[in-house]
């Protein structure tokens, strides 16, 4: 029997991690950098008091060749035993598990990193002395066609890795020097290492600048400007991020803009000071939507591609300790600094609305600064609290338009709860706060809100009502007798939503095939019964009055029927085929009676 | 203030409101200013956009009141609407047809005849027609007429690019999961967890998928005796579907998982969000199932020795006490019986006993 070793297609290796676990050909810097982080951590652990450098150069195209990039690092370095294991072994990683220190991300675990370098050069060359060895320098040139060789080097190296990389055809672009500047600056530049990049005689360091979100944190106007710097936004206030699970340091920016539910913001995440990502998810509660956050973690695990963050226990662990950290600022920060607060709701009411739903303590403590729309003008909860009692309040936006006039002119308040979050709240207070009682207003009570006619009337009008319920019944629709100002408003048509329902059913039947008729048919029967819409009558006005004792009769019907379609069309309701019949039959019929009058 | 500026306010209201079931409301109220202005383009638009949003309205039967409507006009002026779009939608309401008990057999295969007749006469791929027969064959409990429509999905031709992007044809996704439900339907569970791999590896993605996939795989991947990886799938699941109010179909799916492998105790709280809109709706299907899983969930705390428990139940339930203190195994009676008699009814419908044996499996 004879043995064999897999065989590895390096091409097919290289095109599964391009299309499928890294976003582009740039994160071969990425990968390159930190294999010089990692080589620097691992010699300072030798050698305290070590000083790491790392040096990116780009050499320009010329002579034929194309352009290229120099890495050189001083860090541990690897003997030419370790570069036969750990470069060209597929799956084997330099990463040791020293005491105390895991391998914590995925590429460093299986040692696929370095391969990204043949997505931009067909040949990469490693020199490489081992720091601490008397062992000299190799060599190892190894090319996309699956083919390497090694070999030992005469002469004097310093202890490190010193990376060649040759621009493949259409990958020059890759090397271009501005772009690698900003690629690692991107990536790097709050590396706690020196790196620096060097390209036609010049040098620039990417690190060693302050980070003021990191470094003095304290200086909130400096963590702001940094923030405009990093986001290209000015935002009004920042909140620092501290959570122990993930090991995170950080700052969330209040977004200036309102935004809503379901969005979030990118957030940016370093992992040990290297860029992992810009649009991180899972990073902070989903309620955190007005927020836009930078952090570096120290202990979280990114995916795969080193790219996102790794959906664990920690990270979990890590969200919740980041809400909670927020919901303490925003507690602390209504009491010290009630006016950041107020410019803070005048953006953001929706998101903080949203955190007292599910936040009992969020509620108690900020439920009274949110501001609600009500007919009598947008008030406080606390202003509403105080002045009314009871609050009552519609779930729709149109039935506060049609009756919130009406009820403001006999000084009752109504809430416009139709918008996210409001209805919620305002069904907790009672819970809350035992002074306050709460009424949901549905179209079906509204004619109770309105003022009463005197007993003798309600008397009097009896048959008029029973007419006019006669008239009205094929319109599915009850007649009401009351009194609201303004007076010139001879009717009003409230509605719920079942009979939203049905008559938009109606209308579809009027044009629906043989085959939608019959649907419609039967939803229409299932929702008959719980129907409702009213004719509210005002007997406040002159032509209502008349009504009340005109005879029965073909004028009557008539009159009757008009009101009812000029309440719909107030009500910017549609019509039906059969209401715009009577709108246009009961208009003529009028001119005519007049005319023979 | 201007109808247009009326309706573009309605319109951003709806917008700030997406995904939620708030902004229904508002865009029934521009679809009314609309139709009494008489602007058909707008309220067309307007539809759609309703359509789109009640996959997050806790009454899911709007879309009856609202899609003929779309239909019509279609019919009216084929050149001013566009029927392609509207046949797209007439996918979603034709696979939500067999929920409803309010609709006969006759109706709901009246309105396939006609989406078949539609599809064909746009020269669409008829792959999508098979696949809808087969869809509803299965909700109706018909596993022979969901047969023949499998074999005639397999030997319909593939869309091609063209089919996908100017077709009606539903994406990958979409197709991979109502295979997958197939196979489900059939108790070819261990095929029906290998054909979701895609899914479960995040490669094949859409609005609806994995959304569906999760809930429909958490029996069978229970019945394979793969348990842990389904814990796993009742979190991810259960996140996706959580906030969509008329997904009872996929809620009960989780409750009754976690009544037989996960914790009991966070199907009880599914159960206290669900329950509200559950007595809201006319859609049946997903209120047996609703049920149904009520009805396992109660019986397995009743089992490991809770008797009783403290719950948040509407006022309008039947079943409804001022103590708020329930007992479980009362309440496990209640819903059995009441998922049996709806098992029923469905079957009355159908023409067969699907629903009451497959109930009956469910409680094994």
């Amino acid at each position: 029997m004879n043995q064999y070793n897999f065989q590895v297609n390096l091409e097919g290796i290289l095109s599964l991690l391009s299309q499928h676990i890294y976003s582009g050909p740039q994160v071969y810097l990425r990968e390159l950098l930190q294999n010089g982080v990692d080589a620097m951590q691992a010699r300072m652990r030798l050698e305290p008091g070590y000083k790491g450098r790392t040096t990116f150069e780009v050499v320009p195209a010329g002579d034929g060749n194309p352009p290229g990039l120099i890495v050189e690092d001083n860090g541990i370095g690897m003997t030419q035993e370790e570069v036969h294991q750990f470069l060209a072994t597929i799956g084997s990683s330099s990463k040791r598990v020293l005491e105390g220190e895991a391998i914590t991300d995925f590429i460093g675990q299986f040692g696929i990193g370095m391969l990204s370098a043949f997505t931009v050069s067909a040949e990469v060359v490693v020199i490489t002395r081992k720091a601490g060895s008397s062992e000299p320098a190799t060599e190892w040139r190894g090319r996309t066609d699956g083919t390497y060789t090694l070999r030992t080097l005469e002469g004097e190296f310093s202890p490190g890795t010193r990376v060649y990389l040759s621009a493949k055809r259409d990958m020059e672009d890759y090397f271009e020097p501005e772009k690698v500047l900003n690629l690692l600056r991107k990536y790097g530049s709050l590396l706690p290492w020196e790196v620096t990049f060097a390209s036609e005689g010049s040098a620039k360091f990417i690190t060693g600048s302050t980070v003021p979100w990191l470094d003095t944190p304290q200086d909130v106007a400096a963590v702001l400007k940094s923030g405009q710097l990093m986001f290209s936004q000015a935002f009004p206030l920042a909140i620092p991020l501290r959570a122990r699970s993930g090991g995170v340091f950080g700052v969330a920016f209040v977004l200036p803009y309102e935004t809503r539910p379901g969005g979030q913001a990118p957030h940016r995440v370093y992992i040990r000071r290297m860029l992992v990502s810009e649009n991180a998810q899972g990073l902070l509660p989903e309620w955190a939507f007005f927020l836009q956050a930078v952090v570096n973690a120290d202990d979280l695990k990114p995916t795969a591609s080193r790219e996102s963050l790794y959906e664990n226990e920690t990270l979990r662990k890590c969200r919740e300790e980041l809400g909670h950290n927020i919901r303490t600022w925003l507690i602390e920060t209504a009491k010290r600094e009630p006016r950041q607060m107020e410019a803070l709701l005048g953006i953001h009411a929706v998101a903080l609305k949203g955190l007292a739903v599910q936040d009992e303590e969020f509620f108690k403590l900020f439920i009274d600064l949110f501001p609600f729309e009500t007919n009598m003008g947008s008030m406080s909860m606390g202003e509403i609290r105080q002045r009314f009692p009871l609050i009552r309040y519609t779930t729709s936006t149109d039935e506060f338009r049609q009756v919130g006039r009406i009820l403001a002119a006999r000084n009752i308040m109504l809430v416009n709860a139709a918008y996210i979050y409001e209805h919620e709240l305002i069904a907790r207070l009672p819970v809350h706060f035992s002074g306050t009682d709460v009424e949901r207003l549905r179209s079906q009570d509204l004619g109770d809100e309105l003022e009463p006619v005197p007993a003798d009337v309600t008397k009097g009008a009896h048959e008029f009502l029973k007419r006019a319920k006669e008239v009205l019944s094929r319109f599915r629709c009850e007649p009401e007798l009351k009194q609201f100002t303004p007076d010139e408003v001879p009717a009003l048509y409230v509605r719920d939503e079942n009979m939203q329902f049905l008559r938009q059913a109606e209308q579809g039947r009027e044009t629906a095939n043989a085959v939608w008729a019959s649907v419609l048919d039967s939803f229409t029967q299932s929702y008959q019964e719980a129907a409702h819409a009213s004719l509210i009558l005002n007997y406040r006005n002159p032509l209502v009055r008349k009504l009340i004792s005109a005879p029965a009769g073909p004028l009557f019907t008539n009159c009757i029927e008009l009101l009812y379609v000029q309440a719909l069309l107030l009500g910017h309701q549609p019509l039906t085929s059969r209401e715009m019949g009577v709108l246009n039959s009961g208009l003529l019929n009028l001119i005519e009676s007049s005319l023979k009058d | 203030m201007e109808y247009t500026q009326q309706i573009q306010y309605l319109k951003e209201q709806a917008d700030l409101h997406k995904e939620r079931p708030e902004a229904v409301p508002f865009l029934e109220q521009a679809i009314n200013l609309a139709d009494a202005h008489q602007d058909q383009k707008e309220s067309f638009d307007l539809r759609i956009e309703l359509i789109q949003a009640i996959h997050f309205y806790p009454k899911p039967e709007l879309i009856f009141a609202y899609f003929p409507w779309l239909l019509a006009r279609c019919d009216e002026d084929p050149e001013k609407f566009d029927s392609r779009t509207v046949l797209w939608y007439y996918k979603w309401v034709l696979e939500a047809m067999p929920d409803y008990l309010v609709l006969s057999k006759e109706q709901i295969m009246g309105a396939m005849d006609d989406f078949e007749r539609r599809a064909r006469e746009g020269n669409y791929n008829p792959k999508t027609i098979y696949e809808f027969r087969r869809i509803l064959a299965m909700k109706l409990g018909d596993s022979e007429t969901a047969r023949i429509a499998q074999a005639e999905f397999e030997a319909a031709p593939d869309p091609t690019f063209l089919d996908r992007m100017l077709g009606i044809a539903n994406c990958d996704a979409c197709v991979l999961n109502n295979s997958v439900e197939y196979e489900v339907f059939l108790g070819n569970d261990e095929k029906a967890i290998r054909m979701a791999g895609p899914i479960l590896k995040g490669q094949k993605t859409c609005h609806s998928v994995p959304h569906d996939t999760y809930p429909s795989l958490l029996l069978p991947m229970k019945r394979q005796k793969r348990e842990f990886e389904a814990i796993g799938f009742l979190e991810k699941g259960y996140k996706l579907i959580k906030d969509r109010p008329a997904d009872f179909i996929r809620q009960a799916e989780c409750m009754r998982f976690t009544a037989l492998s996960g914790d009991p105790r966070e199907g009880i709280s599914m159960f206290e969000k669900h329950l509200p809109n559950v007595f809201q709706t006319l859609q049946m299907m997903g209120v047996m199932k609703f049920y149904q899983a009520s009805a396992v969930l109660f019986s397995a705390l009743a089992q490991k020795g809770t008797t009783s428990l403290r719950l948040i139940i509407p006022g309008n339930a039947p079943f409804f006490r001022e103590d708020n203190v329930y007992s479980c195994e009362t309440l496990a009676a209640w819903f059995r019986e009441q998922a049996s008699g709806l098992a029923s009814r469905f079957d009355v419908r159908n023409g067969n006993d699907y629903y009451t044996t497959h109930l009956e499996s469910l409680y094994a």
